[in-house]
């Protein structure tokens, strides 16, 4: 019963949360925290590879396009019959049950598509592995433009808006938990072996290629379910949002937050994602701003931000 | 006679023209003590990366309790109880002590990562079960104190523990020491040897140790293997070691007129 009841009281709250910010909090808001859980889904995950396992891996809106386009994909052609064969289900049970079941093969097809790039590229190292993993992330995006079924350079559009902020961050703080559990047990160390001395590592018996392409599977696998929350609460997708461009931001929030730093990824994906909107007022000087403020981060922080020291100083001060 | 736990037939590697090492060949028994010496340059770290699957022999055999070790790659070889150190101390820097001999367990751990995840009750009786034995050995190497301090920030002597520590969590029969009292002083080394004869005695493995100091080697090894220029010039006791004109002539310097 303890075990439970952390997850329930998790659950409880972030029901509470929907329906507060549902019924109470202006939608511009609502919309800026819903990106801030889903960027937190994708930091994360790729805090796992680029940061605990010390991997470059330069393509992670790739698999979030993957993960994003299947689920959707699924919901638009799948769930019409599904709905109606199981019709006597009632619709408050059966449409949770069908978007967890998009949101799985999202997630599903991310992990093989982690594969395919993992399997065969993992063998390269640093720069090498970023190029490999940059290059993956456009074929997916040219892949998807010419997928008629999928909207193909139209986008995708009507995709039923299962999401909303109770299942973002119902999965964001799953992502959040298991990657912290995972890097803390004795068999998750070998994720940081990886990354501190691979020699060291092989010599204790730890199979290098395998620990990374678990890396990446995970890292996949939540790259994906993040791809499927963002396509049903956006009900739209187009591949101009999963480009390069969007890769970089997440390296830059895990760079920001400090490599393999859990909650320090965390804070400074949120404040990254409301940094532009806060910007807003500065209107064409906004993008520069941007810019300024990570660099002045890194210079001042190179390690990261860590949250951990920003309380005990806060508490001392105080 | 038993069984050796270690046998390299006639093992050579070449790196282009170079020829690291040739026409090696020993046995080395279980629970057996052997030095290897020889200038710089000699082979002897070759040697153990041949031993471990760094490199392959380019001639040659090695059996580990007649397994042939020449096609298996580094961390299978672990596997089957070869754990080493290295000569320019690889520590996983960013890791605290005792997660530096936790993840040594790697290769013996029944969980799966789902189990982390799920904290479920074997997870973590393993987990209490691993941490206790890493404990342990921290304890006999007198570094249990430091267990939270990054590996990074340990001084030199305190690092080349903790690798010795790493390499015998992996519970192996045979432990390859390379180098182990490099760039410690006097009274360090003297600890050390000390604490690999207890190590040797209570833990029943065989240790093959690469030095450069002769009074280590002189002191702990009964058994020692001299090396020149890749080629094997000498075996013997210490007795005889330093006695052998080659030996003489090749490592400690001509001999000296009165």
């Amino acid at each position: 019963m303890k075990r439970l009841l952390l997850p329930l009281l998790t659950i409880a709250l972030l029901l509470l949360g929907n329906w507060l910010f549902n019924g109470y909090l202006n939608a511009y808001y609502l919309q800026i925290l819903v990106y801030i859980g889903i960027n937190i889904i994708l930091s994360t995950s790729l805090n796992l590879i680029n940061g605990y396992t010390g991997q470059f891996n330069l393509g992670h809106a790739g698999f979030m396009a993957v993960g994003a386009y299947a689920s959707a994909a699924f919901s638009v052609y799948a769930h019409p019959p599904l709905q109606h064969w199981f019709a006597f289900i009632p619709s408050a049970a059966l449409e949770p049950a069908l978007f967890l079941l998009s949101l799985a093969i999202g997630a599903f097809a991310a992990v093989l598509a982690g594969l395919a790039i993992g399997l065969p590229t993992l063998r390269l190292r640093g720069d090498y592995l970023a190029i490999a993993t940059l290059g993956f992330g456009e074929i997916v995006l040219v892949i998807i433009n010419n997928m008629d079924s999928v909207g193909g350079a139209r986008g995708f559009s009507d995709i039923p808006g299962y999401s909303n902020f109770f299942w973002v961050f119902l999965f964001a703080a799953l992502t959040v938990y298991v990657v912290g559990r995972i890097t803390r047990s004795s068999k998750g160390l070998a994720f940081m072996a990886i990354r501190d001395d691979e020699i060291a590592a092989l010599s204790l018996g730890i199979s290098n290629t395998r620990v990374k392409v678990t890396a990446f599977v995970i890292g996949a696998a939540f790259a994906g379910l993040g791809g499927g929350l963002y396509a049903h609460y956006l009900n739209y997708l187009h591949v101009n949002s999963f480009g390069f461009l969007k890769s970089v931001d997440f390296v830059v929030m895990v760079v920001l937050g400090g490599m393999g730093n859990l909650w320090g990824v965390v804070a400074a994906t949120a404040l990254l994602t409301m940094l532009p909107e806060l910007l807003r007022s500065f209107a064409e000087w906004r993008m520069i701003l941007y810019s300024l403020l990570i660099i002045l981060t890194m210079l001042l922080r190179s390690r990261g931000v860590s949250v951990k020291q920003w309380f005990f100083k806060a508490r001392a001060a105080s | 006679m038993t069984a050796p736990l270690l046998e390299v037939r006639n093992c050579s590697i070449a790196f282009g023209g170079l020829k690291a090492l040739s026409g090696l060949q020993f046995q080395l028994a279980p629970e057996e003590l052997m030095g290897i010496i020889g200038p710089n340059g000699a082979g002897k770290t070759t040697f153990f990366n041949l031993l471990t699957g760094v490199y392959d022999p380019s001639e040659g055999e090695l059996y580990f309790e007649k397994t042939l070790l020449n096609p298996l790659k580094p961390q299978d070889i672990n596997r089957l109880g070869i754990a080493r150190t290295f000569q320019n101390i690889r520590l996983f820097s960013e890791l605290s002590v005792l997660d530096n001999v936790r993840v040594a367990f790697h290769h013996r751990i029944g969980y799966s990562l789902l189990d982390s995840a799920l904290d479920g009750k074997a997870f973590r009786k393993e987990e209490v079960d691993i941490r206790e034995e890493s404990l342990a050995l921290l304890e006999q190497f007198h570094l249990k104190g430091l267990r939270d301090e990054l590996a990074k920030n340990l001084s030199y002597g305190d690092q080349r523990r903790l690798e010795m520590v790493r390499a015998l969590a992996t519970r192996p029969k045979l432990l390859l020491l390379d180098e182990p009292a490099a760039g410690m002083n006097a009274s360090e080394k003297r600890d050390l040897i000390e604490l690999i004869r207890r190590l040797h005695q209570e833990l029943k493995l065989a240790i093959l140790l690469i030095e450069h100091d002769m009074a280590v080697v002189m002191n702990l090894c009964p058994r020692i293997l001299v090396l020149d220029y890749g080629v094997p010039i000498a075996e013997g006791n210490p007795e005889e070691i330093r006695s052998n004109p080659k030996v003489i002539e090749a490592y400690l310097g001509e001999k000296v007129r009165h």
